[in-house]
């Protein structure tokens, strides 16, 4: 037999640990669905009071859909990952990075994805269901463009985060105890991506604001691709904003975990 | 034989804040922090050749880890050089990577939640172990440590000593040349330390590996370790033989009294050097040549109900020598 990958390994190590807590699996996606469903009922109240056909530029359609995908997204795109990464960095769990012939990074990477393989399928049930199940989704335009454009958003978007999380967390080779600092940045940047509401509830202003951050292309672009209010000539462009935030996030961890290496004390036994 | 660790100098400084109890200094300390150094490992050279076993001593704090941490790549140190294996450790090339490993009886490196043989098995993908050489050592060390049974239980439902076998087996898939074990017996009962001990010898005799242990039990150090090194303040103060620790006091004794009244302190110290005295029991450090006397003296003079000689073992004679450093 030939040796298996590492990182395979690690991938199916991911999977392995969130089946291990499958009842912590299934809490989280009714977890993420609690709020869509309360959600769901405030617009469709707002929207019969209101007798308007759209409101902050959605159809009564598109702010379903956007409610429901937008909860999925943030539980699909969501690391997590900051406690476990500044723990390793504080208690000297990264010892056996620098010591074994294994980058931490790439561990860290497929680690993340083999975690997620439960949600990704979860998602693209949800997503099947939706596309042909419900009524809503039947108002909205689905080009096959359009289709494979959302599939890769929602794939950069988790490398955006992914990298994001892995830059935030190098924060602990300075600050010694911050797991409250990562309660508040991780729901900051949920409410940011808009995982919560579509960003032109917070004002025309604020949406072009974070239009130009990274935190926008995680949750709040690849769902509108979906719903449609993403005009078709700003697919690519939006997709190549997203190549880029990638990029300069890349470059980022890179420094901030080189400089954190330098600092590292290998500390625990 | 070629040496395996050269080390020269080494030299490693921390700096840290001090900070006195109470609340009022923790708001000084937000505004200034008086920034301290300290040397936990200062000027330390040696050299180890392939095949040795060798044992780090010294007290909590003395800079054991820190040694095997700046040796193993961790850590860079402050100045000083160190070669192992003919790499620098802290420049972590990947062929020195393949070579060693790093045991922390503190520290472990299998997943909790995965039986030991998912973490044994990525062991085997990080160091890329044939498949055979992989079986054949798996089935050889789960045998010598007779943990076969237990290598599909989760890692968190093991015991410490199980989990510390599963350790081992772990940091040895890939046959390392180098073993560094910082307490590998820490907090095991004595048949599993005793197991450990065993398996340590027999792998050590069986592949050449070097091997340099840290331990806080003595018996570790004695039955595995012909050579000691010992750290004191993040130095070294003594380096050769275990048994020629006892040498600058194989002209001493240790005599173990037990009065059946009360016996002053200041009685008891012309005699020799007292290491301990309650009142009741009381243990003196005394020439040889002067015991015949001594005793006479004291059996005579004293209300002794009981006595014992005795000549100064390894942990006595370490301690002794720890005691006069500091």
């Amino acid at each position: 037999m030939k040796n298996a990958n590492k990182y395979a390994v690690t991938f199916r190590f991911g999977l392995q640990h969130a089946l291990e807590y499958r009842s912590n699996f299934f809490l989280s996606l009714i977890s993420a669905f609690v709020p869509a469903v309360v959600q769901y009922y405030i617009w469709s109240t707002v929207y019969k009071s209101y007798n308007d056909t759209t409101l902050f530029g959605y159809s009564y359609e598109q702010m379903i859909a956007y409610t429901i995908l937008a909860a999925v997204v943030s539980k699909l795109v969501m690391t997590n990952m900051e406690h476990a990464v500044s723990n390793d960095i504080k208690t000297g769990g990264l010892n056996r990075y620098l010591i074994q012939p294994i980058s931490y990074f790439g561990f860290r990477l497929c680690h993340y994805f083999g975690q997620k393989l439960l949600y990704i399928i979860g998602f693209i049930v949800i997503i099947t269901l939706i596309l042909f199940v419900s009524p809503a989704s039947r108002q909205l335009e689905h080009e096959p463009e359009r289709i494979v454009i959302f599939i890769l958003s929602i794939v950069m978007a988790m490398i955006i985060s992914f990298l994001l999380s892995f830059a935030v967390s190098a924060i602990a080779f300075w600050l010694a105890d911050i797991s409250y600092f990562f309660v508040v940045t991780s729901l900051v940047i949920n409410v940011v991506s808009g995982g919560m509401f579509p960003l032109e509830l917070f004002g025309e202003g604020f949406r072009s604001a974070i239009s130009v951050l990274p935190f926008y292309y995680m949750i709040y672009w690849p769902v509108n691709v979906w719903t449609g209010i993403i005009p078709s000539s700003e697919l690519w462009l939006g997709l190549l904003w997203q190549l880029g935030w990638s990029v300069v996030l890349g470059g980022v961890a890179y420094m901030s975990w080189k400089l954190g290496f330098k600092r590292y004390l290998g500390l625990g036994g | 034989m070629e040496h395996i660790i050269e080390v020269k100098q080494l030299t490693k400084a921390f700096t840290y804040y001090k900070k006195d109890t109470g609340i009022i200094h923790s708001f000084k300390n937000l505004i200034h922090r008086n920034s301290l150094t300290k040397m936990a490992v200062e000027d330390v050279s040696f050299s180890i050749r392939q095949g040795e076993m060798v044992g780090f001593l010294g007290p909590n704090g003395a800079g054991k880890s820190t040694t095997l941490k700046m040796l193993s790549g961790i850590l860079h140190p402050t100045s000083g050089s160190a070669t192992v294996m003919g790499y620098t450790p802290w420049k972590r090339h990947k062929d020195f990577k393949q070579q060693f490993s790093i045991v922390m009886g503190q520290k472990s490196q299998l997943w909790p939640d995965l039986p030991a043989a998912d973490s044994i098995y990525l062991n085997k993908c990080i160091y890329q172990v044939e498949q055979d050489s992989y079986q054949r050592t798996l089935d050889e060390l789960t045998d010598m440590l007779g943990v076969r049974d237990l290598l599909h239980v989760q890692v968190r439902r093991l015991s410490l000593g199980e989990r510390m076998k599963m350790e081992l087996i772990a940091s040895l898939i890939h046959r390392p040349k180098l073993l560094f074990l910082d307490e590998p017996t820490i907090g095991l009962d004595l048949l599993a330390q005793k197991a450990i001990r065993q398996f340590l010898r027999h792998y050590n005799e069986q592949t050449n590996a070097t091997i340099i242990l840290t331990s806080h039990y003595m018996k570790d150090i004695e039955d595995l370790c012909p050579r000691v090194i010992l750290i004191q303040g993040g130095r070294i103060t003594y380096d050769g033989e275990l048994q020629d620790v006892n040498a600058e006091y194989g002209d001493k004794r240790i005599m173990k009294l037990q009065f059946h009244e009360h016996v002053e302190r200041e009685i008891l110290l012309p005699f020799g050097n007292v290491l301990h005295h309650d009142g009741i029991t009381a243990v003196i450090e005394l020439e040889s040549s002067n015991i015949a006397d001594s005793s006479r003296q004291l059996l005579e003079l004293l209300p002794v109900s009981d006595v014992l000689i005795a000549e100064i073992g390894a942990e006595e004679g370490i301690e002794a020598l720890f005691q006069r450093q500091s």
